[in-house]
């Protein structure tokens, strides 16, 4: 008999367990999918589009399959299966179908035995153009009723008056993921006329379902291996590379590998969506939203991707954590010939909340009310109605005490002249420390977690126990956000354990885990693994009698009655989940309904010290209070925090893809800018713990939190120390000096 | 992935072997490459054929210190080095200090940085760009997508050493095959953005002489939106001698990145020569600059606004020398 008390098991949930891809990734040890390799394999090579919008006239691949080395030259004749893809609409051809519609769009794709044969061999193919007018203003766009979807939101009196008015008009450019590994494939044929692909993906399952879908085959015939990611942020969504490798490695019988350089990259995935908002909002005399009016007319480019999903998430978001009785959205997402736009990191709120959270801020102005002040007097909460949708909201929704927290941050010093690099400037030298402006500003942001509007959205998980430990099997994807401790951890506390090993399944071997986006898994197949832990422990509990789960097997008032070997006598025992949030409903004609599975909100506070002669900016600090239900690992939820407040910060100062006439111009690290260390600024995180109604132990989803209101916030105190009005992200140093 | 295109490579030992492969068709010179490969990566030099490496000659690098106050800086030397030696002016530590970051400070070379190519906006770009637009004049093509209406390359001087240099009144060491030759540095630049540089190619610059410079007081700025990283946008040497009366003897201030060679501003140094050190000379001369410089479109941010930055800029540098 065994006396002793009931083990705490290590690395459950709420502590701050390592990630098994940390440490290989500094060393430089992690498999990425541009890592992958066989003796006998081609390389692919793309041809795009010269022109955003052209009739394709004469194609010739003659020249390029001349090449020697040159095995493969195919174009949308060779697709056999259906012609287009897309994630909600399949709508974009596999390869150019006679019409560029976008700058960089795919025109014919080609194996070669080395890489820059491929190259050579993709710029041999001879293509006569008709180049077309394009269409680059989302405006002119919407006016010719050429839209991707349109969304109305009318709630409560349209005629509804308040004393105080703002308005203003606001404009986000074309922001990038950059994530540091480019799109990477990796297609190996089975010999049988099927074929395993390792691809880059945030859903392999709807990736293998237009896979299958333009090769004409059987779900079966094609597997979708995960292969590791360095990073997403929503770019791997959508379909860059995937039909390719596979069309190319049916072609020649041979493994192909396909890699992106950076310029490629940049034209190879959906963007942020550039908008434009123009708001009017209207209170009481003291600062109670009495109605807002917004329209929105975002730039979804030349195919849907997710494009409908971001309008009504910009749409349903463009209040902000706010009540408010009367509210009028007109939301549009234009079809052009701009790079297409898609998913990225807080999809479609990022948007709106810079436009709702600069007229909140107005709105303090006109009222002469403390900006955090006037937030707190509207605070949306639980039990309360969203503006937009009028969902009622259920479980936890901390506003006012991620805003009190964020409050209790002690402020940071004011600027130190004894290290010259941290002014604006940097090791430029430019601004002495006397000329140094501070500004401090607030921003409050509310996202959904998982999909809207009636989605199917489910995760399956297998756990399974073993003589050597635990099994999570799950085709949900780690693109470096933590999931795979998340899993591990959830497990290990319901079943006992710590010997738990999360198993990347491909899509023959389990069903989908859902896309690892919309701040979803930690919820989603969290929540999965919960279940499926849940059950199988039940199931052992009950087959063997009973009461506790341990490391060791099977205890009965403390008394060991099953080992391990003894519960997996018949071979691993194992409880399978389909997990499903609450039920959520499409909007109706006026954008009502419980369109929303959950809601999750954060504060930021933002310190920049600003040069107003020379426009520069260093941000500081950026101070956050986080929604997070419960903290499953403390640091990978700061890691998140810190991560996204980077890419917040990115957009309010310096990210933006110039496009010009559809062109991208500047497609590479060294003109597309994103913060470097020096740049960085400190990081305080307070993390809200109020539990939520269906996530694991509570927990919410956070990922995409920290870039909504980090922007508005950096923005509101360059603002704030400079006097200017900065409608337009990124605030360019131009905009600050009034030129 | 971005990839070198096919190329041989040769690392010679000796100057002069080095200097015979530079006269072989499509041979490029390479001091630390952390220029040249990405700009080969983009495939900025289609007629490329030889990496002609100095990495291998002997005496290349280091810095020596006179006892008249002579500075030599071997071509090789890394920025690095330049950031770290404690017995420079504190100008040229600064302004090796602000080129690109920690990593590349320790590939890149006090030579390479002198020489860096011009760069343009439209330049700069993978060949898939270059390709998709006609060829601008300095991809090999017949018209600049920055001036269309000019038959000149506006390509960008984007060294942060070379308008110090200039400003300190460097000369710098050449040799080729008609020996060796000694030259003010600011000689060495060509206000054309593809003949930026009025050395032959085949000749290799070897080392950079820094006069004694004592008494001279000397600064350097550098414009760009990020903290690091980044090529100037716009850069400001100020170099000037006061006299115990506070009076300007000699004066030499040096523009960067607004022309396709460091530009220094006659205009400017004029109003403080023989003149009183003061904010009144300073924002006469400040003022003066912004008629000399034309920067246009080809680099991040407007010209308009790095066009208003000048006089800022200059009047900073000039005030911190006060």
């Amino acid at each position: 008999m065994t006396t002793r008390t009931t083990p705490r098991v290590r690395g459950g949930v709420g502590t701050s367990v390592q990630r098994p891809d940390g440490e290989p990734k500094v060393k430089g040890n992690f498999a990425y999918a541009s890592d992958l390799s066989s003796e006998d394999m081609l390389w692919g090579a793309t041809l795009r589009s010269p022109h955003a919008h052209a009739r394709l006239v004469k194609i010739d691949i003659a020249p390029a399959l001349a090449m020697p080395g040159v095995h493969a030259v195919l174009t949308q004749d060779d697709v056999v299966g259906a012609p287009m893809f897309g994630q909600e609409d399949q709508d974009q051809p596999v390869l150019c179908d006679g019409t560029a519609r976008y700058w960089g769009e795919p025109v014919a794709v080609v194996a070669a035995e080395d890489e820059e044969t491929a190259r050579l061999a993709a710029g041999a193919i001879v293509v006569e153009w008709e180049p077309l007018t394009p269409v680059d203003d989302p405006e002119i766009a919407v006016e010719g009723g050429s839209t991707f979807r349109d969304m109305r939101i009318r709630r409560g009196d349209e005629a509804a008056v308040g004393p105080v008015v703002v308005e203003g008009f606001y404009e986000t450019a074309t922001q990038d993921q950059a994530p540091l590994g480019p799109e990477a494939g990796f297609a190996i044929p089975d010999g049988e006329g099927g074929l395993d692909l390792y691809i880059t993906s945030q859903w392999i399952h709807v990736d293998h379902r237009q896979i299958i879908a333009c090769l004409d085959m059987d779900p079966d015939q094609v597997r979708c291996h995960p292969a590791g990611i360095g990073g997403a942020f929503g770019s791997r969504e959508d379909i860059s590379l995937h039909i390719h490798i596979a069309m190319l490695s049916l072609a020649t019988g041979r493994p192909v590998k396909m890699v992106y350089d950076r310029s490629e990259s940049f034209v190879g995935h959906v963007k942020r969506h550039p908008s434009r908002m123009w708001y009017r909002h209207e209170a009481d005399q003291d600062g109670n939203l009495v109605k807002v009016t917004v329209r929105l007319i975002f730039d979804g480019g030349a195919y849907a991707h997710t494009s409908r999903a971001v309008i009504a998430n910009a749409a349903f978001f463009a209040v902000g954590p706010y009540r408010c009785q009367n509210v009028m959205v007109d939301a549009a997402v234009a079809r052009t010939n701009n790079p297409p736009a898609g998913a990225m990191r807080g999809f479609g709120a990022v948007q709106t909340c810079f436009g709702a959270e600069s007229q909140m801020d107005l709105l303090a102005d006109a009222l002469g009310l403390d900006p955090l002040e006037l937030r707190r007097r509207n605070a949306l909460g639980p039990g309360d109605a969203m503006a937009t949708s009028g969902q009622i909201i259920e479980g936890s929704l901390p506003t006012i005490a991620v805003i009190d927290a964020l409050e209790s941050i002690p402020l940071p010093d004011p600027i130190a002249s004894d290290d010259p690099l941290l002014a604006p400037g940097g090791t430029g030298l430019t601004t002495p420390v006397s000329t140094v402006v501070r500004g401090v500003g607030y921003a409050v942001g509310l996202k959904n977690v998982a999909f809207s509007e009636g989605f199917d959205d489910f995760a399956e998980a297998r756990v399974v126990m073993t003589t050597a430990g635990v099994e999570v099997h799950t085709a949900a994807i780690e693109v470096g956000q933590g999931l795979v401790t998340v899993c591990q951890q959830i497990a290990r506390t319901i079943l006992g354990t710590d010997r738990v090993a999360v198993v990347w399944s491909d899509t023959s071997q389990i069903g989908s885990a859902g896309s690892t986006s919309a701040s979803r898994q930690t919820q989603m197949t969290g929540g999965a693994v919960h279940d499926a832990a849940k059950g199988l422990r039940d199931q052992i509990l009950s087959v063997h009698g009973g009461d506790e789960l341990r490391d060791d097997g099977v205890y009965a008032r403390d008394e060991l009655i099953a080992t391990i070997s003894e519960i997996c006598a018949d071979g691993p025992v194992e409880h399978h989940v389909r997990f499903r949030h609450p039920e959520t409903f499409p909007p109706d004609e006026n954008g009502q309904g419980d369109v929303h599975a959950g809601f999750v909100v954060a504060a930021h506070r933002a310190v920049v010290d600003v040069d107003p002669e020379l426009g520069l900016v260093r941000v500081v600090q950026v101070d956050t209070a986080q929604d997070v239900g419960k903290a499953l690992n403390p640091q990978a939820i700061v890691g998140q925090l810190e991560g996204g407040i980077m890419q917040g910060m990115g957009l309010a100062v310096m990210e933006e893809l110039i496009i010009d006439g559809g062109v991208i111009r500047n497609p590479t690290f060294t003109d597309y800018l994103i913060p470097t260390f020096l740049d960085a600024p400190d990081i305080e995180t307070r993390i809200i713990e109020e539990g939520d109604h269906w996530g694991p132990f509570g927990a919410k989803g956070i990922a995409e939190s920290p870039t909504i209101s980090s922007t508005p916030a950096i923005v509101a105190a360059i603002r704030a120390a400079t006097g200017r009005e900065l409608t337009r992200v990124p605030v360019r140093p131009s905009d600050i000096v009034g030129i | 992935m971005l990839r070198l295109p096919p190329l041989r490579y040769e690392a010679p030992s000796t100057l002069e072997e080095a200097v015979a492969l530079l006269a072989e068709d499509g041979a490029l010179l390479a001091a630390g490459g952390s220029d040249l490969v990405p700009n080969l990566k983009r495939r900025q030099y289609p007629t490329a054929r030889t990496i002609v490496s100095l990495r291998r000659v002997a005496d290349l690098v280091g810095i020596r210190v006179e006892s008249d106050g002579t500075i030599r800086i071997a071509a090789l030397t890394t920025l690095a080095t330049v950031v770290e030696d404690s017995r420079l002016p504190k100008v040229l530590r600064e302004a090796a200090g602000a080129v690109a970051s920690p990593q590349i400070r320790n590939q890149g070379t006090v030579g390479g940085n002198l020489c860096v190519d011009t760069r343009c906006d439209w330049l700069n770009v993978p060949d898939t760009w270059r390709q998709a637009a006609e060829p601008c004049l300095k991809a090999g093509g017949e018209m600049c997508w920055v001036a269309p209406a000019k038959k000149d390359c506006w390509a960008v001087s984007s060294s942060d050493l070379a308008p110090v240099m200039v400003a300190l009144g460097a000369e710098v060491q050449l040799i080729g095959p008609d020996g060796r030759r000694s030259i003010p540095i600011e000689q060495l630049y060509r206000n054309d953005g593809m003949a930026y540089l009025t050395k032959t190619t085949e000749e290799i610059l070897t080392e950079v002489v820094i006069g004694p410079h004592a008494g001279l007081r000397a600064t350097y700025r550098k414009l760009r939106r990020r903290g690091s990283i980044d090529f100037p946008i716009l850069g400001v040497a100020a170099a000037v001698r006061l006299d115990d009366a506070d009076i300007c003897t000699e004066a030499r201030i040096v523009l960067g990145a607004v022309a396709s060679a460091p530009l220094r501003v006659p205009t400017s140094e004029e109003v403080l020569v023989g003149r009183t050190y003061n904010a009144e000379t300073i924002a006469e001369a400040a003022e003066a600059a912004r008629k000399l410089a034309r920067p246009l479109n080809n680099t991040d941010l407007t010209s308009r606004y790095r066009t208003r930055m000048i006089p800022v800029f200059v009047r900073r540098a000039l005030e911190e020398l006060g």
